[in-house]
């Protein structure tokens, strides 16, 4: 059981936050309005392994800090939680543009690498950016998983981060240190256009197959 | 279909291989070991056969475009007009160590080559790992892997889509050129994985990751 605190309620950091706590961890929604209709809705439905309150708290409340924050405000809220040294971070993002039609930022940094500057010594980690929350909702197809990517820099709480991912139903995948976020992010910019632009949908996820080592 | 190749190495080898065994007829060029092209031919079959990329261009309805980033000014230059052909491109844009692309998200390996080969009509599409591609049968666990392609024009766009289905590939139209933006790095990011998980990238090593679309 783990302390997860969210940065942001909305359909990703809601839809995380409703499966972790079916897995018994203790969620906490850091938003800038704990009290509105729609947290309190969020609430209501995942019931009491959840709770919401200011976005400095929620810095304080868990042991892993889940970024789930629409681009633009991703570097408010970073900074109104304060000192995140020491803490593991997962950012979920993408630094899309306002009108979803690709990255603002590109091959020379990441939005990954933008957010460990902002959270100073934080563990960041790039995670759940790349598929969409009805699949972070039941990440099963026909028995197989869908696929997430993680990576970050921190050996010691990759694990965690891993397991996070493993919790809800997916095949998490340690893909290496936080600047592969610069390939990430445009492989999530790959499901978000197939999905909103080409007419698939959002019911499709990427799985990942390997061919098994061939008995010598 | 009569397919031209620029770049006969691990991935062009593969595919036209397996093409000529469909019963494309196959033109290999663009090799630096002039013994090695013939051989890649050689072990086709009677549906291949060996040129200079000039002559790959003036041969095929679609020119496959697989050559290292680096090679691609000097097999362009060899290659000559491309005026209204299909030029289905597999290139990354990887730096020289291979640690990662060296254009994107405001430009792809797919719109420099268009600026690169005038006229031409070009398609993207990156297939799997080279193990994939060289093994007897394309599928892991028995599923197709999914190969992302994106182009400008519907006709080269089918051709292309055809071509994967040959290689049998499940092919997933992922829009206009522009999405090159998104394929390079999706596919490097399969590859950078699998080095890491120590799948390898050439034939013959234990294990290549794909992507399939469920």
């Amino acid at each position: 059981m783990m302390k997860i605190s969210i940065l942001g309620a909305g359909s990703v950091g809601g839809t995380l936050g409703s499966a972790w706590a079916r897995k018994g961890h203790d969620v906490f929604f850091g938003v800038p309005r704990p009290g509105d209709a729609r947290t309190r809705e969020l609430l209501t439905t995942i019931g009491s392994k959840a709770r919401a309150g200011a976005v400095a708290e929620a810095a304080t409340a868990g042991d892993v800090i889940v970024l789930a924050t629409p681009w633009p405000a991703t570097r408010n809220a970073v900074q109104a939680a304060g000192n995140l040294a020491g803490k593991v971070v997962v950012d979920c993002t993408n630094p899309l543009k306002e009108d979803f039609s690709g990255l603002a930022l590109g091959y020379t940094t990441s939005g990954a690498e933008q957010v460990a500057e902002w959270a100073k010594d934080a563990k960041v980690f790039k995670a759940f950016n790349q598929t969409g929350f009805n699949i972070m909702a039941d990440p099963a197809f026909d028995g197989q998983r869908a696929v997430i990517f993680v990576c970050g820099d921190d050996d010691t709480h990759k694990p965690t981060v891993l397991k996070l991912a493993t919790d809800i139903g997916f095949e998490a995948i340690d893909a290496g240190s936080l600047v592969i976020a610069r390939l990430l992010e445009p492989y999530a910019m790959l499901w978000i256009h197939l999905a909103l632009a080409r007419g698939l949908g959002r019911d499709f996820a990427f799985v990942l197959h390997r061919r098994e080592k061939e008995a010598s | 279909m009569n397919i031209g190749i620029i770049g006969s190495g691990n991935m062009g080898a593969s595919m036209g291989k397996i093409w000529a065994a469909k019963g494309h007829k196959v033109l290999f060029s663009f090799s630096k070991d002039q013994e090695k092209l013939r051989a890649v031919a050689a072990a086709a079959g009677p549906n291949a056969r060996t040129g200079a990329p000039a002559g790959a261009v003036a041969f095929g309805e679609v020119i496959l475009f697989s050559v290292p980033w680096a090679a691609v000014p000097e097999a362009l230059k060899a290659a000559g007009d491309f005026q209204g052909k299909t030029l289905f491109s597999c290139i990354n844009r990887l730096k020289p160590d291979f640690s990662g692309l060296e254009v994107g998200t405001r430009t792809s390996a797919a719109e420099e080559i268009v600026n690169l080969a005038p006229g031409a009509k070009v398609v993207e599409a990156i297939p799997p790992m080279t193990q994939i591609l060289a093994a007897d049968s394309r599928r892991l666990g028995g599923q197709q892997i999914s190969t992302f392609y994106c182009g400008d024009d519907k006709a080269a766009k089918a051709s292309v889509a055809s071509l994967l289905c040959d290689l049998d590939f499940d092919p997933v139209d992922a829009g206009s050129l522009t999405s090159g933006r998104y394929i390079e790095p999706a596919r490097d990011a399969l590859r950078s994985t699998g080095l890491r998980h120590g799948h390898g990238t050439q034939a013959g090593d234990e294990a290549a990751p794909g992507l399939t679309l469920q």
